[in-house]
Parts: structure tokens; C-alpha cells; sequence
């Protein structure tokens, strides 16, 4: 990886091609954490491409091109994310789902079943979600979510804590019912 | 890995299975390809020509500004272009830059008190769209150091036929059609402040004249909105006759040939001089439309929402009525199906 970034900064676009798809995936989970709809998900990444490309030069140290793109992708989302907030009266009506009543009413959820998964998941706020996708998708340390988030790596532990103890009340009650059962 | 081995637990193992996947949408992939492909210049060719373009793009520039006096195309866009307020409206733009399809307001200022004077500078029209650029000059010497915004607290614009077009309350706005307003600042020093009011509909009047009307402008700090307001209380009235470019535009209308589905209904398809607008309905906000053929790019905004409910949608794609002449019938794409829509003789 480091030998693309390099030849990317020279300005060779090849490899630029060749280092995004190493990457593509990461950056479309971090889209989504912020930004539901793929539409802007979609524009928020290419926006992060053009930026990114142009901006090599910038990169001091090569060996933090990830963090560094996730760091732009995330502005770009925030971006996109404050214009659609001016027309919330209207979508507020749309969006809210009962996803998280579900999930704050502590029923029992078939965790295993991967969609019960995405609705409790999706119920999370931005900072939870943001902090799960880079620790568990983008497997970046709590030192390295620290820096792209600019928060302490204390909050960044607790955030990840607190929300495994919430998934860990729904998934602990459904073993217990199981065992109760047989 | 990042988690210590004595704390990894089922959960832990839940949430990485869970974010194993790694799969994204056709549709993000293409558009990445599309993007290091199309809209990244390669530098490397670049850097070896660029000093050449510069150069003739410099000579021609300074050649041109001082035959024509303005650059007109960066003058455009700077107006014009909503990109940075998350509008997609290039083929507006560029239909302004290729087609002159802009007019340029011939008016004296009106004044409004000893310090400042209004006019509007450019007017821009079609079915769906109304662009006015209004301009407020300060001719007080007093050179505060202050960026301002234009606030016209009750400004309506009407026609000949006193039909509403837009009113700054927003709930006295006509019923009769849907439509999103927005203003974008242009210039804001001290002694000039230029603003682009831009309003789209789901189907504008037809319209000869603009009755422009306010009795209220507020002048406040762009960074600081709640301090150092400037109120100016004027009964200020006037029309704008509309250039015959803008009026009697034939349309092109395309019909869906089959049946709107329950998840959504397409209520118009119309190319303009500005672009090709796909006008519908939901209450489905995942909904969204694509056009695959004719190199075809898209925005959707928000236009309205009727008493029942129903969130009604433009989206717009960079087609205009002039590249649609040969074209009886487009293919839309709703994400699961084909639609073909087809074209209306009728003149409109």
C-alpha cells in the first residue's frame, strides 16, 4: 500500500485507482454511518476522492493516508449532513422509525438475523455508529479513531463500551430465554 | 488486531462478522470508477502541459477580458451555480453561459434612503425555475469592516395576473403549486451586496411582467446573524417586463407508458432550456430515478409537501430540450425496473 500512495503523490492515477479500491470499502461504511441515504453517501465519496487527489501533496507522513482520507470523508459527510438538516420539518416526518422505540423497549431480538441486527444498529446515534464502523469495519486502533474523530481515546473506549453493553442487554436476555426453554 | 484477547467476547465477535461484509452498492462503485476515470486529472500528463495552458488560457483571458470587458463565464458561475448549498443546478448554469439564457435588467437603482439603493441585475426563467440577482448598494463613505446578508422580510414577486410567485411568508405562498426557495449570497462588502434568489416549482405560470414588492429589508452580519442589524423601512414597488426568450418555450413533455407504481407516482417529466426535470411523488424516501443513456447526471431536492402527506420531489438531470430534439422516448430506471417515457407531440 505504502508503494501506491507514493506514486500517487508523484501524481500517477493508476495507482491512485489501484489504492482507493483497497480502500473503497471502509469509506462507503463510514458514508453510511453518517449519511443513511447512498445517494449522498455516493456524493460525499466522490467529493472525498477529487479532494483527496488533489491534495496528496499535503500528506506529510504516507503510512497515515487512511486515516487521513477517512478524516476528509468524514468533513465532506458533516457537510452534506448540515444542508440536509435545513429541510428536517419535512423529513423528520419520513425518517422517524419505530427501529428505535423497538430497540429502547427492550424486546427480545433475534440477534443472529442480520436484519434485526441493521434495524438496532441503524437506531444508534452518529457518534456510537461512527466509533463501531471504524473500530469493527475499518479495524483502526483507539488510538487511530481518536485522532480522526479529534475526541480522547477515553471516549472513544467509552462509546464503544457503552454500546456493546446495550447490544449485550438484548442478546443476553434472548440466551436466557432460550435456556429457559429447553 | 486492536482488542486485547481477554477482552474479546461474543459480542465483539458479533459486531466484526457484522461489519465483514464487503460488498457496496453497484451504483457507489461506478461512481468511483466514474470519478478517478473522468473527474481526476491525470497530473503527470498534466504537469508536462500545464505551463503551455496556462499560458494561452492567461493570454486569452487577458485578450478577451479587454476586448469584452468581464469575465463572463466565472461571472456566471459565481452567481448562478448552488453547488455549495447542495443544489445540483449545472445545467441551469450552463445553459446561462452556452445559451446567453440570462437577462441582463436594464433599471435605475430605486433609493431607498440616504445610504442605500436597490435594483435587480439578472433575471432567469423557465417552467420550473425563477433565478432573480438583486443588487443593494451603500454609498455611505463609512467603510465598516462588516459582511453583510440581505434579508427582504416581506417581499412578494407576483405576475400580471396577481399570482403569486413567491412570498417571504412562506405560509402565504400559492397553493396552486409547490416550490423551494432559497437565497445564496453573491457579494457581501460594505458597499455592495449582491444576492441570487432562486425558486423552483412543480410548474411555474406563465408570466409576461414581475411585480416586485417589499416595505422591509434587514441588513445583518453574515458571521454574526443576531448582532448589528440595519433596518430599512421603504414602500418600494416595481415591475420587470420578462425578455421574450423566456416566454412561449416550447417544452418537451414525456409520459410514463405504464402504470405508476404504489411506492411512487411520477406527476411530470418536462426538458427546458435549463434541463430535463423529473417531477414525482413519495412517501418513500429511498425512492430515486436514473436515466442510463444520454451521459445523463442527476440532483433531487425537495419541492413541497401537500396536505396529505406526500413529500413531492424534483429531480433534475443535465439534459436540455435542444439534446432531446431526436428523442421520442427516454428510459428511466426506479432501481428495480425500466420505465419508458414517452414523448408528448402536443405542443406545450
Amino acid at each position: 500500500m505504502n508503494e501506491l500512495i507514493l506514486r500517487s503523490i508523484k501524481g500517477d492515477k493508476e495507482a491512485y485507482s489501484e489504492l482507493i479500491k483497497l480502500i473503497q470499502n471502509d469509506l462507503f461504511k463510514v458514508a453510511q454511518a453518517r449519511l443513511e441515504n447512498v445517494d449522498d453517501s455516493n456524493d460525499a465519496i466522490q467529493e472525498t476522492l477529487v479532494i483527496a487527489y488533489n491534495s496528496l501533496k499535503k500528506l506529510k507522513q504516507p503510512e497515515f493516508f487512511k486515516t487521513w482520507i477517512i478524516k476528509i470523508l468524514i468533513n465532506e459527510c458533516n457537510k452534506i449532513y448540515r444542508n440536509n438538516q435545513r429541510r428536517i420539518n419535512i423529513l423528520d416526518k419520513l425518517t422517524k422509525k419505530d427501529i428505535k422505540n423497538e430497540y429502547e423497549d427492550d424486546k427480545v431480538i433475534d440477534i443472529d438475523n442480520k436484519m434485526e441486527l441493521d434495524n438496532i444498529l441503524k437506531g444508534l446515534n452518529y457518534n456510537e455508529k461512527i466509533c463501531l464502523v471504524l473500530f469493527y469495519g475499518s479495524k483502526y486502533s483507539l488510538d487511530e479513531i481518536s485522532e480522526i474523530l479529534n475526541v480522547k481515546k477515553e471516549t472513544v473506549k467509552t462509546r464503544i463500551k457503552r454500546t456493546k453493553q446495550k447490544l449485550r442487554k438484548v442478546y443476553g436476555e434472548r440466551r436466557d430465554n432460550e435456556s429457559a426453554t429447553k | 488486531m486492536k482488542v486485547q484477547q481477554n477482552d474479546y467476547d461474543d459480542i465483539d465477535k458479533l459486531l466484526f462478522d457484522y461489519y465483514q461484509n464487503d460488498n457496496i452498492p453497484k451504483e457507489t462503485q461506478e461512481i468511483i470508477d466514474d470519478t478517478i476515470n473522468n473527474k481526476i486529472k491525470d497530473k503527470l500528463f498534466y504537469k508536462r502541459t500545464f505551463k503551455v495552458v496556462a499560458i494561452f488560457c492567461t493570454f486569452f483571458i487577458v485578450t478577451a477580458t479587454m476586448i469584452f470587458g468581464k469575465d463572463i463565464v466565472s461571472l456566471w458561475k459565481n452567481i448562478f451555480g448552488l453547488e455549495d448549498i447542495n443544489i445540483n443546478n449545472q445545467s441551469v448554469v450552463e445553459a446561462i453561459i452556452d445559451k446567453d439564457y440570462i437577462q441582463n435588467i436594464e433599471m435605475d437603482y430605486i433609493k431607498l434612503n440616504n445610504n442605500y439603493k436597490i435594483k435587480v441585475d439578472y433575471l432567469m426563467l423557465d417552467d420550473i425555475n425563477l433565478y432573480i440577482v438583486f443588487n443593494l448598494i451603500n454609498e455611505n463613505n463609512e467603510n465598516k469592516n462588516i459582511d453583510y446578508r440581505i434579508s427582504i422580510e416581506d417581499l412578494i414577486i407576483s405576475n400580471e395576473n396577481n399570482e403569486c410567485i413567491y412570498n417571504a411568508d412562506s405560509a402565504l405562498r400559492n397553493s396552486r403549486f409547490l416550490s423551494l426557495a432559497g437565497w445564496k449570497s453573491v457579494k457581501s462588502n460594505n458597499k455592495e451586496i449582491q444576492e441570487l434568489l432562486f425558486i423552483m416549482t412543480n410548474g411555474m405560470p406563465k408570466m409576461k411582467t414581475l411585480k416586485i414588492e417589499f416595505s422591509k429589508l434587514v441588513l445583518y452580519d453574515k458571521y454574526n446573524p443576531s448582532k448589528e442589524n440595519i433596518e430599512i423601512n421603504y414602500n418600494c414597488q416595481f415591475n420587470i417586463e420578462i425578455s421574450e426568450k423566456f416566454i412561449d418555450n416550447e417544452i418537451y413533455e414525456y409520459k410514463p407508458n405504464n402504470i405508476n407504481t404504489e411506492k411512487y407516482t411520477i406527476t411530470k417529466c418536462i426538458a427546458t432550456n435549463t434541463g430535463l426535470y423529473l417531477l414525482y411523488k413519495t412517501s418513500d424516501m429511498s425512492t430515486r430515478f436514473t436515466i442510463n443513456d444520454l451521459n445523463a447526471k442527476s440532483s433531487r431536492d425537495i419541492i413541497g409537501e401537500d396536505s396529505d402527506g406526500n413529500i413531492y420531489f424534483i429531480t433534475q438531470f443535465n439534459i436540455t430540450k435542444d439534446k432531446l430534439n431526436e428523442i421520442d422516448t427516454i428510459t428511466l430506471n426506479d432501481c428495480t425496473k425500466n420505465i419508458k417515457l414517452i414523448r408528448n407531440n402536443k405542443k406545450i
